[in-house]
This record gives structure tokens, C-alpha cells and sequence, in this order.
């Protein structure tokens, strides 16, 4: 076996003609069809998950500050729900518009007023407009007749119209 | 069997991947469009190939080495940083999977033909020189030069004969060298020099035998 020299250049011009060890022509035109097929054949054998899906056309970073904004949003409408239900709501009157169906339908149930309503009526009743609340002026004893009751459909309650309210103030 | 001439100006290896910049097609690939990973991969796929190939000097072997490179490269994408060159980084990727290859198949002949030469090998008026001027003992010199020097690669460790290909076959600078083996310049050199000593101990005995 000869000694090995240090001038190279022999045997890399022989190295460098391994160049010209290639696949059979036209071996590169559907190389990279192959691969792109085989890449689309494994993504449609596992296909992504609903939440893959849903993402997909997000990167993980908008798509947190779009899950952000939505929980805000959400948390804001309960909230205002929330309160506009619970807080009562007043009427012209002053007196909670909760409480005017049952102060007329119930006037006993009004705190410290005892009222009864006979229904006999008088002219005065109408031009004071006091008649359909079955009120009374001090002194007066009020006697309506049947036509000062509710109008029908005034209060909705069910047998609403049968109940005649009583309003009498005490004589002196 | 013929002297060969003086040695002349060596042909030049095929040059280092110097092509239109990569990071556009990678970042839409990144982004899951197989149009622009298509692109790359038709940019790559010869330098690709041939790395499979001439550590393998087997045709299928290396169709499959590269392919497998391909698809490994495709699903490893997302975590490609971008802090070396794309085919810096496809390289080690194929480098890597031959080594595992060759580990599971060290003792497997080599499977080569006089087919696998492209017609300017015959041509070439360095190997022409080389063998002889006869048309069919030159058909046969090249043939027996071609599987004698696979035979002789092959009888180098996988890590010398990686070095001889990147860089006598392939082009490659020692810098790009040492990245994809993932070693420092140093140890490319001294790698390359054992390996070409190696070789051109062989190369005087296939021309005594000649």
C-alpha cells in the first residue's frame, strides 16, 4: 500500500465527479408532488378537533384577547341584568309602581288606612276623578255605584272585578 | 491501465446553496400553506437527495431517506426559529436520519449501476483520463471506478464520509460543515484530512490494480 501524500487534489477531483451520480431523469419533477401528497394524506387522516377548528384561522395570540373581550362583554351584560332586576323602579306618583296593583286592589293592605268602598257614588265624584280609586274626601261618605269599579282590564289580576273596594271614613 | 494527465485547475465542486432567500416561504409554511413548503421543497430536494444518496450509494434508500427528511421537516417546522439557514437546518435533519439508517443497516451492499451516471461522467475529460480511451473498457473503467469508490466510502465511519460529501462532493463550507454535524470547525478539517488520506490511499491502489 502506497503512502498516503497530502496533495488531495487526485482524489477530489474523483469525489467531485460523484456529482454526476443521479436518480433517472425526471425522478425531481414529482418529488415534491409525493411529498406534498403524503402531507395531505396524513392531515386527512387525523382530522383537528372542534377546537383546532375553531382556532385554526387564529393564532393562539388573538384568539386569547378575542376570548378575553368575550368574557368582558358577557360579564358586563349579567351584571347590568342583574341590577336592573333587583333595583325597584319608581313611578309619578312616588309610590312604587309594585305596589299600586295591590294598594288598590287591597286598599287594607296600605299601612295605617283603613278604607271601604260603598259603592253609592255622587256628582262629585266624577269631576274630582277620585271615583275608580274608590277614595273619598274627608267629612264624605263616599257611596259609589257599580260604574265607579275598575275598568275591566285595568288590573289583570283574575277575579279582580268581583272585588268591590270599601273605603269609609270614620264619622263624627 | 493509462497515466493520468497533470493534475489541472480541480472542477469546481457545486457551489454552497447560495439562492433567493427562504424566510418568506418558511414563514408562510409555518403558517400551514403547502403551496410555499412545496416551493422549498423543490429548492432543496437535489442537495437533498444527493446527501442520501452519497452516504447510502443506494437509489432507494435515498429516495426514502429523503422523503422521510422532507416530512420530518414539515411536522419539526413550527419550532424552526429561524437562527440558521433553512437548508442549514433541513440538512442536519437528513443528516441525522441517515446516521439512524445507517445504524439499523451497517451491513447492506451497496446497490449501484453504471445507470446511475449521468451522461457528461462518461464525458468528462477528466475521467476520460482517468480509464481508458476504449469505449467498452471505458464503460467498464467507469463502472468499476464508480462502485470501487462507493465501496471505499462506505469503509469510512459514517461521520468521515458525511464530512468528504459535504464538502468535496457537495460544496459545503467547514463553517456550514460544522453546523449541521453540530462539531466546530477544527474537527471538521481533521475529519476531512483522515478521510481524504483514507481515500487517496485506495484511489493508488485501484490504479496499480488498473
Amino acid at each position: 500500500m502506497s503512502q498516503p501524500s497530502e496533495d488531495f487534489s487526485e482524489i477530489r477531483r474523483v469525489l467531485a465527479w460523484k456529482r454526476h451520480e443521479t436518480p433517472p431523469p425526471g425522478y425531481f419533477n414529482s418529488f415534491s408532488a409525493k411529498i406534498i401528497a403524503r402531507i395531505e394524506s396524513e392531515q386527512l387522516a387525523a382530522p383537528p378537533t372542534w377546537w383546532e377548528h375553531l382556532l385554526a384561522p387564529l393564532n393562539w395570540q388573538r384568539g386569547l384577547l378575542g376570548a378575553n373581550i368575550l368574557i368582558c362583554a358577557g360579564a358586563g351584560i349579567v351584571g347590568v341584568a342583574a341590577y336592573n332586576a333587583a333595583r325597584p323602579v319608581a313611578g309619578d306618583d312616588g309610590v312604587a309602581l309594585s305596589e299600586t296593583p295591590a294598594s288598590l286592589l287591597y286598599p287594607e293592605s296600605r299601612a295605617g288606612l283603613r278604607t271601604s268602598f260603598t259603592p253609592t257614588g255622587s256628582a262629585t265624584d266624577g269631576a274630582l276623578g277620585l271615583a275608580s280609586f274608590g277614595a273619598s274626601l274627608p267629612g264624605t261618605t263616599y257611596q259609589g255605584t257599580n260604574d265607579h269599579t275598575a275598568p275591566a282590564g285595568l288590573f289583570s289580576l283574575p277575579g279582580m272585578n268581583d272585588l268591590q273596594p270599601r273605603f269609609v271614613m270614620p264619622t263624627h | 491501465m493509462k497515466e493520468p494527465s497533470a493534475p489541472s485547475d480541480l472542477p469546481a465542486p457545486t457551489p454552497s446553496p447560495e439562492q433567493p432567500d427562504d424566510r418568506p416561504l418558511v414563514a408562510r409554511a409555518k403558517e400551514g400553506d403547502l403551496a410555499a413548503y412545496d416551493e422549498l421543497v423543490r429548492r432543496h430536494q437535489q442537495r437533498i437527495y444527493g446527501l442520501c444518496y452519497h452516504l447510502t450509494s443506494n437509489h432507494e434508500d435515498a429516495n426514502d431517506l429523503a422523503q422521510d427528511t422532507f416530512m420530518k421537516a414539515w411536522k419539526a417546522l413550527k419550532g424552526f426559529k429561524g437562527d440558521a439557514n433553512f437548508y442549514t437546518w433541513l440538512y442536519r435533519i437528513a443528516y441525522n436520519h441517515c446516521l439512524n439508517h445507517l445504524k439499523t443497516r451497517r451491513n447492506r451492499t451497496p446497490h449501484l449501476s453504471l445507470d446511475d451516471m449521468d451522461f457528461n461522467a462518461e464525458h468528462d475529460p477528466e475521467m476520460v483520463a482517468l480509464v481508458s480511451h476504449n469505449t467498452p473498457r471505458r464503460a467498464a473503467g467507469l463502472g468499476e471506478l464508480q462502485k470501487s469508490l462507493n465501496a471505499a466510502l462506505l469503509r469510512l465511519s459514517e461521520e468521515h464520509r458525511t464530512v468528504v460529501v459535504l464538502h468535496d462532493v457537495q460544496g459545503l463550507p467547514h463553517e456550514e460543515i460544522a453546523k449541521i454535524m453540530g462539531c466546530n470547525q477544527g474537527t471538521v478539517r481533521s475529519r476531512l484530512f483522515y478521510a481524504r488520506q483514507q481515500l487517496q490511499a485506495w484511489l493508488s491502489d485501484f490504479k496499480k490494480q488498473s
